[in-house]
């Protein structure tokens, strides 16, 4: 009985052996690819006499590989252990998977030597596909190459895995070879040595920081959207493909497995899935993966179809700050702000585990105990390298300017982006969060709005989606979306209309409308700003005692745009068409500088007697502020006394 | 208790054959006769001295003659050395010192020893054979039988299966001449436990009959049988579908 039994758990193993597996070539097979009427299974790769000079009596003749510069290695420019050419027992492997030499071509056969089986339908070499690797092994993962001791997201397999380092006293010894993942005999799904369902096999040498939760990892969104096999279960290979990747390095593909394959495009290895219909929903999420793709062929967005080539991911140590522009085509790729391996989903982080520059310009790296704040991503470009990051364009103001330094909280007037404003009046207060409940916005961080508030880059610069009728306050508060500065209907990548056309009396400037300055109005209640409720104030007794000077302004008397005195809404610091007289150092600038169709007072400044060469904004003598300025110069306009006015709680 | 019974009926056959001296008798043909080892040809009849098979590789009675020893002699190891199994070309040898039935193998296969060149006959002239070598030693190379290809001539002869090292028998360690267990884990899903169930021998490091687990390796005649098969080379298996191959080997 226990015989029985000992025959019938042989014949059981029988089965899953080499001869069930695409790697037996005899006859004797099923397979597509056999011999015509060789039967021997392990002869097409060993001989027990004869073999070849290598390990495991290689029946095959490796004397074409001789120092294996028939091939190309992979590379990388974020490679840690550039790999030798081909070695070891990857050496076995390629004497098919190359293609350079017929699969019955033997070194010995029945004593013939060399020997030539015949297969069926006259196939020779590897057929054209998947598993021919060709000698280009640049896009197939490294072979051949050690483990770098300095990476700690790149490790030796721990001992008894599966995946396993080459072994023997060779210069192949200790590097990962075809063998690490693939046992040549295995009834396997691609004779991996352990199962790759959600990362597994990957992760057994990457162990991606920041992975295992991560908005990928977590996905339970079907892809193909149709399938039932998650993102997440995907793990690695819903972005990355170790052989035949499209893309030039790191493996990338754009495999785009609900639909056809897309071109090579680094941006398209995340329109994939980041597209319409990209991913099927999540059922814990109510969602699909954001459709990023329809965003970034927006009228306006950050630029990232320009360039075929690569960025650096930033997530990665190798590349200094700022990244080397290598191109004249200034463009952005999705991995310059967003660390696949780490991503998370807002109100998350969406920018975990990737790197930016503080507003001391240092570089900082978010992770465990680091928080990246939006900003510190935004000034990777926009910071000191903005000149050298971001090609001149026709939206872009003349020269730009460093926001790294527009948002110093040391600054005299800034927009709260790194640190609450300069100007902390009840009377900012009036207008962010007004008392009449006209406008109620909350800020990033779910807080009503206040002076005390600070804001992200992303409420202005966003989806225009964000910004429609309603959605108020932060675009983070936002319903609309997909959220982030990918692209957006209105100029400058702008959350919401805002018109820097200049007030000529006949439309958009005919007569006054909100939907000018959308943009500004989704924080500053449009109806607080022209009532009585703004600094910006002419009681009586001061000047012409007209009152709210925002309605004057906009509404009664100039049709003027909100740009035209803050020119420059990001902060005070590039002013150039402003001369800031009398203002004490530390007092708050309000934002005031001039666009430059703005011009100078004609003759003196009654103020100071003086003839400034740009237009004037300060203090009189007595401390009122007051304008000196061409606007006043005309008929209609004002002038001497009249521009100054008294903000009741400056 | 069987088995009992047959080694008692071992040794009194064993005595027999001391006590008598062959006779020179007309016999069946063997698998021998049909082997390439039958060096005399086919037709070779009756069997006498002069055309003995057996003496070509056996000593009658164990009998040795002091300095006409076989070429294999273990004492010699020198003129056994040419075959030289490595894991790899800059690894170190596999085995260095040959030994059990793989030097008797050797005396001939290694292709450094003439052909023919039996110990205890009056005359030591080698016998010549159409296809060999001029100088007496076995062919090399194409369609040779000895294991130095002249196109490997260079650096150790590589590319043979390993011989005279250990085997996992039943998935236990073993330590076979010299050489002990593996260092890493034997990964038990690629050995078969017994090779002997089909049709495959293991060899005990004692010399005795007792093949016990953790003191087996792999010799030449592990896979062959050198009186003859009913299977091409001397094999104790067919090669066709990988058999031998895959009678130890669970891959």
């Amino acid at each position: 009985m226990s015989a029985l039994v000992a025959v019938f758990a042989a014949m059981t193993l029988a089965q899953a052996n080499v001869r069930n597996t695409r790697h037996n070539l005899s006859s004797t097979s099923s397979n597509p690819v056999k011999a015509l009427s060789e039967t021997q299974v392990c002869v097409f790769c060993h001989i027990p006499h004869g073999g070849s000079q290598s390990r495991a009596t290689w029946n095959r003749n490796l004397a074409y590989q001789a120092g294996g510069t028939i091939y190309t290695v992979y590379g990388s420019s974020t490679v840690e252990a550039p790999p030798d050419r081909p070695n070891g027992a990857s050496r076995l492997c390629l004497s098919c998977h190359d293609g350079a030499l017929a699969l019955g071509a033997l070194l010995n056969l029945d004593a013939t030597r060399p020997a030539t089986v015949a297969m069926q339908g006259g196939v020779t070499t590897m057929p054209v596909g998947p598993r021919n690797l060709g000698t280009d092994l640049r896009n197939d993962h490294p072979i051949s190459l050690p483990i770098p001791a300095t990476d700690p997201e790149i490790i030796a397999p721990p001992g008894g895995d599966a995946v396993k380092l080459q072994v023997g006293a060779t210069s192949a010894k200790d590097r990962v070879q075809c063998t690490s993942c693939h046992d040549p005999h295995l009834p396997t799904a691609k004779f991996l040595v352990k199962s790759n369902l959600r990362g597994a096999l990957c992760l057994t040498c990457h162990p991606k920081q920041g992975w295992l939760g991560s908005r990928h990892e977590a996905s339970l969104a079907p892809y193909p959207a149709t399938g039932s096999q998650t993102v997440g279960d995907l793990g690695c290979i819903a972005c990355h493909k170790p052989h035949n990747g499209e893309g030039p390095t790191k493996l990338l593909t754009t495999q785009n497995l609900s639909g056809t394959p897309l071109a090579w495009n680094e941006e398209n290895v995340c329109f994939s899935c980041h597209r319409s219909g990209g991913t099927g929903i999540d059922p814990v999420r109510s969602r699909a993966a954001p459709d990023i793709q329809t965003e970034a062929l927006k009228a306006s967005r950050h630029p990232f179809n320009l360039k075929l080539d690569e960025h650096q991911p930033i997530f990665t140590a190798k590349v200094p700050e700022p990244e080397p522009v290598l191109n004249v085509q200034k463009h952005v790729e999705c991995a310059d702000c967003h660390n696949p391996h780490q991503v998370q989903a807002l109100p998350g982080n969406v920018h975990e585990g990737s790197k930016g520059i503080s507003l001391s310009g240092a570089v900082v790296v978010d992770n465990a105990g680091v928080n990246l704040a939006q900003y510190e991503v935004c000034f990777r470009c926009h910071g000191d390298s903005f000149a050298t990051m971001i090609a001149p364009a026709a939206t872009r103001p003349p020269g730009g300017s460093n926001k790294r330094l527009e948002f110093q909280t040391t600054n005299d007037a800034f927009h709260p982006v790194a640190g609450p404003g300069r100007n902390t009046s009840t009377y900012l207060n009036n207008v962010l969060d007004s008392p009449a409940g006209q406008l109620v916005g909350l800020d990033w961080q779910g807080n009503r709005l206040n002076r005390f508030s600070t804001v992200l880059c992303t409420d202005c610069h966003n989806n225009q989606a964000t910004g429609t009728a309603g959605n108020t306050g932060s675009a983070r508060q936002s319903a609309g979306g997909p959220k982030g500065p990918h692209g957006s209907t209105n100029p400058r990548l702008l959350r919401a209309n805002y018109s820097t056309a200049v007030g000529g009396g006949s439309a958009p400037f005919g007569s006054f409308n909100a939907n000018n300055f959308a943009l500004c109005f989704l924080c500053h209640d449009s109806a607080s700003l022209r009532g009585n409720r703004s600094n910006f104030f002419q009681a009586g007794g001061v000047g012409a005692g007209r009152g709210n000077l925002h309605e004057v302004h906009l509404v009664t008397r100039t049709n003027a745009s909100c740009h035209e005195c803050h020119y420059n809404v990001h902060s005070n610091v590039a002013a150039t068409n402003t001369d800031y007289r009398n203002v004490p150092a530390g007092t708050p600038t309000h934002l005031v500088n001039f666009s430059p169709n703005v011009t100078r007072g004609s003759g003196n400044d009654p103020q100071y007697g003086d003839s400034p060469t740009r237009p004037r904004w300060g203090r009189t003598p007595s401390g009122d502020y007051y304008c000196f300025a061409g606007c006043h110069g005309r008929a209609d306009a004002m002038d001497g006394d009249k521009s100054v006015y008294r903000p009741p709680n400056p | 208790m069987s088995a009992l019974l047959s080694i008692v009926s071992a040794l009194a056959l064993q005595q027999t054959v001391v006590a008598m001296k062959p006779p020179v008798i007309p016999r069946a043909p063997s698998r021998l006769d049909a082997s390439p080892h039958n060096f005399f040809g086919p037709m070779a009849r009756p069997m006498s001295e002069a055309t003995d098979l057996c003496q070509l590789c056996h000593v009658p009675n164990r009998l040795e003659w002091p300095g006409r020893g076989p070429k294999w002699d273990p004492k010699r190891p020198g003129r056994n050395a040419a075959l030289d199994v490595r894991a790899d070309p800059t690894g170190p040898p596999l085995a260095l010192r040959w030994a059990g039935s793989t030097l008797r193998c050797l005396s001939c296969h290694d292709g450094t020893v003439s052909s023919i060149n039996i110990a205890h006959r009056a005359s030591s002239a080698s016998l010549r054979f159409d296809g060999n070598a001029a100088n007496g030693l076995m062919a090399s190379g194409r369609n040779g039988p000895a294991l130095a290809y002249p196109e490997l001539t260079t650096g150790p002869v590589m590319g043979n299966h390993p011989v005279s090292v250990p085997y996992p028998l039943d998935h236990a360690g073993s330590e076979y001449k010299g050489f002990g267990p593996r260092a890493v884990p034997i990964n038990t899903l690629e050995w078969v436990p017994d090779p002997r169930v089909n049709g495959l021998k293991l060899v005990s490091d004692t010399s005795g009959f007792d093949v016990l687990r953790g003191t087996v390796g792999v010799e030449c005649s592990s896979c062959h049988d050198p009186h003859g098969t009913t299977n091409t080379y001397f094999l104790r298996v067919p090669k066709e579908r990988s058999e031998l191959c895959l009678g130890c080997h669970r891959k």
